[in-house]
């Protein structure tokens, strides 16, 4: 299974590829009031309004420096109902993946109850890779206002 | 164009392939490109703010539809016999390299069958694409003139085959949709080969078909 890595602060974290979409510059965002601090705004997608997410500001270190190595890895999921989301991960650094076989040895699952979106974690070059769950990014009140689907509510 | 970075500030200038070569790390992995260092200094190049316009250009970018892949494109290889254009498709196309010797074959050495390669340590069958498609050699150059200096090694078929070409541009996507049929007017040995016509790269290209140049090199290279 293929991971792609990125950066948020100083720490390495591992996004399973096959829910990434796309990976693009960082774009001009929309600040949505009232929207937590993580969700930097909002930019068009192929003409879809899509929230932006910085991982870095969900990790506690603040938000993504403007570099040319920060860009917004689109991520696509399914919610429970089927409904097929997209959102924007803004993450720096994000120019290395790693292949992860069957016979390496199996992440650790973990469950923070103050950080839903770290599933499990593996090591990867001796260095520990927290491995994110991309459909707990989105805080539950982004995400009804940003329905995706045909004829939602946006 | 080299893989450097300009203004070799890293290692790679000082004591690697850029500098004086005397990294120890270099016996084992020749080339700075190998090496995890080089790589890393690459990636610092992205670790800078953006040129003006950059954030504009690409929010505009990214508000389009995602521009459509042409549907049906078709990679082939393009080279160069004599003055006219070629192409294969590149699934039968093994190798491009330099010209090896070709060793005669005593009695079966003739127009088309040129004789046999060494190809990685494997005698191939080599054979003249020109005498098969009646090129005719170019202006100026001798009748015994030394073979290009290009050859061509090619699996047409599960069968290994050779060809000096005189140039080869490399690989290109044709849209299948923009392949035409073969003129009436071309000459019955090309006809007999060749699938289609393109334009590509500023050349008009002649499309090889493998399975009747596959067929067409056993029967006049005397193999069959």
């Amino acid at each position: 299974m293929l991971f792609v890595l990125f950066r948020a602060g100083p720490t390495r974290y591992a996004l399973a590829a096959s829910s990434v979409v796309e990976v693009v510059p960082l774009v001009r965002l929309e600040p949505l009031p009232g929207a937590p601090a993580s969700v930097r705004g909002l930019f068009s997608y192929r003409g879809t309004p899509v929230p932006a997410v910085d991982v870095s500001v969900l990790t506690g270190a603040g938000p993504a420096p403007d570099r040319m190595s920060t860009r917004i890895v689109i991520v696509s999921w399914a919610e429970d109902d089927g409904t097929a989301r997209l959102a924007g991960l803004i993450a720096t650094s994000v120019t290395e993946t790693v292949d992860r076989s069957a016979d390496d040895p199996p992440p650790s699952g973990l469950a923070l109850p103050s950080a839903p979106w770290i599933a499990s974690a593996f090591i990867v070059g001796g260095e520990v890779v927290p491995c994110v769950r991309v459909e707990a990014f989105l805080p539950a009140e982004v995400r009804a206002l940003v329905d995706q689907s045909a004829g939602g509510r946006a | 164009m080299s893989g450097e970075p300009r203004g070799s500030s890293g290692c790679w200038g000082t004591i690697g392939v850029s500098g004086d070569g005397s990294c120890e790390r270099l016996a084992e992995l020749v080339h700075c490109r190998n090496c995890q260092v080089f790589s890393e200094g690459g990636r610092v190049l992205f670790e800078r703010e953006p040129p003006p316009g950059y954030f504009s250009e690409w929010t505009a970018a990214l508000a389009l539809a995602k521009p459509e892949e042409p549907a049906g494109t078709l990679a082939v290889t393009v080279f160069r016999v004599g003055n006219e254009w070629l192409a294969l498709e590149v699934a039968s196309v093994t190798r491009a390299g330099d010209a090896h010797p070709v060793r005669r074959v005593p009695h079966r050495s003739g127009d088309v069958l040129l004789g046999v390669v060494n190809v990685d340590g494997e005698l191939v069958l080599c054979a003249s694409l020109a005498a098969l498609l009646g090129v005719p050699p170019l202006a100026g150059a001798a009748p015994d003139a030394p073979p290009p200096g290009r050859f061509l090694a090619v699996s047409l078929s599960g069968e290994r085959w050779v060809f000096p070409v005189d140039e080869i541009d490399g690989v290109h996507r044709l849209e299948t949709a923009r392949i035409s049929p073969l003129p009436a007017t071309l000459s019955e040995a090309r006809a007999r080969h060749a699938s289609g016509l393109a334009h590509t790269g500023g050349h008009a290209v002649t499309l090889l078909d493998p399975l009747r140049l596959g067929a067409g090199l056993r029967q006049r290279g005397g193999i069959a």
